[in-house]
């Protein structure tokens, strides 16, 4: 079985349908690009898989034997949990303001091991200790997770004391700071200034060599040709064509990647 | 009626206002809070009821709150729910909670919904309840973008205070009021505005100190 495997994923708004049956699979430790032009289903697709957005239809199976299907509902508590499966990192960043780099990626690790904590054990001295333990934890784990994206002397800053390509790199500490199974970014570049979008592809790439799983839905053809390990072509809700990087750039099958790859 | 009478009465009013005042923030802030949740809820029949409470409350004049529920539970059901200066003042705080709470809570509708959504989704996606968004994503951000229109409004509850005297309560005013009328001083009513003055000038620098202490970061 597949680490992650999407069957006949499909999503409309209204009357609108976006996604129209996806099938896609990922291996553990692969990275795939999605590239395609706007419109075509892209960011739609990465949020379902995180559930921003529920599909209509659908399964989506994960490695440790959880299968989500769109034909059931869910409590609010068990959606949280299926997100924490996924990571996304936004377009916009979406680093919270009043908090410092450190507390953006702190905070919300820590908000989790908390309510395990309270969930195992009942209120009393036991618990306090355990939570305190907890969040000495996460807050190695937070500091240790800007170092490896380069960011070890800007904890302190708050997001507008720091670079587009900084901002970016702090939002990736922070959705790893959860482990997720998948890591996707959503056009994780294309907010950014054209020297700064290097320093973040940079950390991709790193990520990739210590075995992440990623998903990421990118208009840097470049990135997609160099680092992906496979690229699928999204077309009008549909997965056009997928292959590795060079089927994709070198030879496409289908008119419609040549003719975007062409532009 | 010399100076320092005059001095000892206005404080005692001036002890009152500032009660009123105090007293109408700490319940009117936590109630608009709830009343624009209301106005924002999904489920269509109470916020069409929050909404049309806030349109009748801000539509209609603080005054007019002010004798409706103090008079009408008398005379309407015959029963005397506020007796006494006790009673009085009780009257004015509960008109005055909220008439203010309707008009924070259109403030507080404001500034939740000026948080772009993307914060919402980045809080969602590390897992957070929608208690923990609220409380440790938005609403530091909320309260940075409504301060200046909160001080504005509670800038006008200073001086609002001062309708409390239509049901004779007892504040700055209504505890003067003989000076000037009937003694035909002037000076106490200047009196009474450096009172008001130094309030607001106090309250200015309050919230100027607060919008300094948040400005450490931007949103």
């Amino acid at each position: 079985m597949a680490y992650l495997e999407i069957r006949n994923l499909k999503k409309q708004f209204g009357n609108t349908r976006v996604l129209h049956g996806i099938d896609f699979s990922m291996e553990k430790g692969e990275v795939v690009a999605v590239i395609g032009s706007s419109g075509g289903g892209k960011t739609t697709f990465l949020r379902c898989l995180n559930f921003l957005e529920m599909a209509n239809e659908g399964t989506i199976d994960f490695a440790d034997g959880f299968r989500f299907d769109a034909a059931k509902t869910y409590k609010s508590k068990e959606i949280r949990e299926m997100r924490l499966k996924m990571g996304l990192v936004f377009q916009s960043f979406n680093l919270f303001p009043q908090y410092t780099a450190l507390e953006n990626v702190y905070i919300p690790l820590f908000l989790r091991s908390k309510e395990r904590i309270k969930a195992s054990l009942p209120f009393g001295k036991e618990r306090r200790a355990a939570i305190k333990a907890a969040g000495d934890g996460d807050m190695q784990r937070a500091e240790a997770l800007l170092q490896e994206v380069g960011l070890a002397d800007k904890m302190g800053n708050y997001p507008c004391q720091l670079s587009g390509g900084q901002q970016q790199r702090v939002a990736i500490a922070r959705a790893l700071a959860q482990d997720p199974a998948v890591l996707c970014f959503d056009e994780p570049t294309s907010a950014l200034d054209p020297e700064l979008t290097g320093e973040v592809l940079r950390v991709i790439s790193e990520l990739k060599n210590k075995g992440r799983t990623m998903l990421v839905v990118t208009h840097e053809m470049e990135f997609a040709r160099n680092v992906a390990d496979r690229v699928i072509f999204f077309a009008d809700g549909l997965i056009e064509e997928e292959g590795t990087p060079e089927q994709i750039f070198c030879s496409p099958k289908s008119p419609k990647t040549a003719s975007f790859l062409k532009h | 009626m010399n100076f320092w009478d005059i001095s000892v009465k206005l404080l005692d009013g001036f002890g009152i206002t500032c009660l009123l005042f105090i007293l109408t923030l700490v319940f009117s802030l936590p109630l608009g809070l709830i009343i624009s949740f209301g106005s924002m809820s999904k489920f269509k029949p109470l916020s069409w009821l929050c909404r049309t409470v806030v349109w009748i409350i801000r539509g209609t004049p603080l005054m007019l709150q002010l004798f409706v529920v103090f008079y009408v539970p008398g005379m309407l059901f015959g029963v005397r729910l506020f007796t006494g200066d006790d009673g009085r003042f009780l009257a004015a705080l509960v008109a005055f909670v909220i008439n203010y709470a309707c008009y924070f809570s259109e403030i507080f509708r404001g500034g939740i919904e000026s948080i772009p959504k993307g914060q919402y989704e980045a809080a969602q996606v590390l897992g957070m309840t929608a208690r923990e968004t609220f409380f440790t994503v938005i609403m530091m951000q909320v309260v940075k973008r409504i301060l200046a229109p909160i001080s504005n409004e509670v800038i006008t509850l200073v001086k609002d205070t001062s309708l409390a005297r239509v049901i004779a309560v007892g504040e700055i005013f209504f505890v003067n009021e003989m000076d000037f009328l009937s003694r035909g001083l002037v000076w106490p009513l200047f009196y009474i505005a450096v009172f008001f003055l130094v309030f607001v000038g106090v309250l200015t620098l309050l919230f100027g100190w607060c919008e300094k202490k948040l400005s450490y970061y931007k949103v």
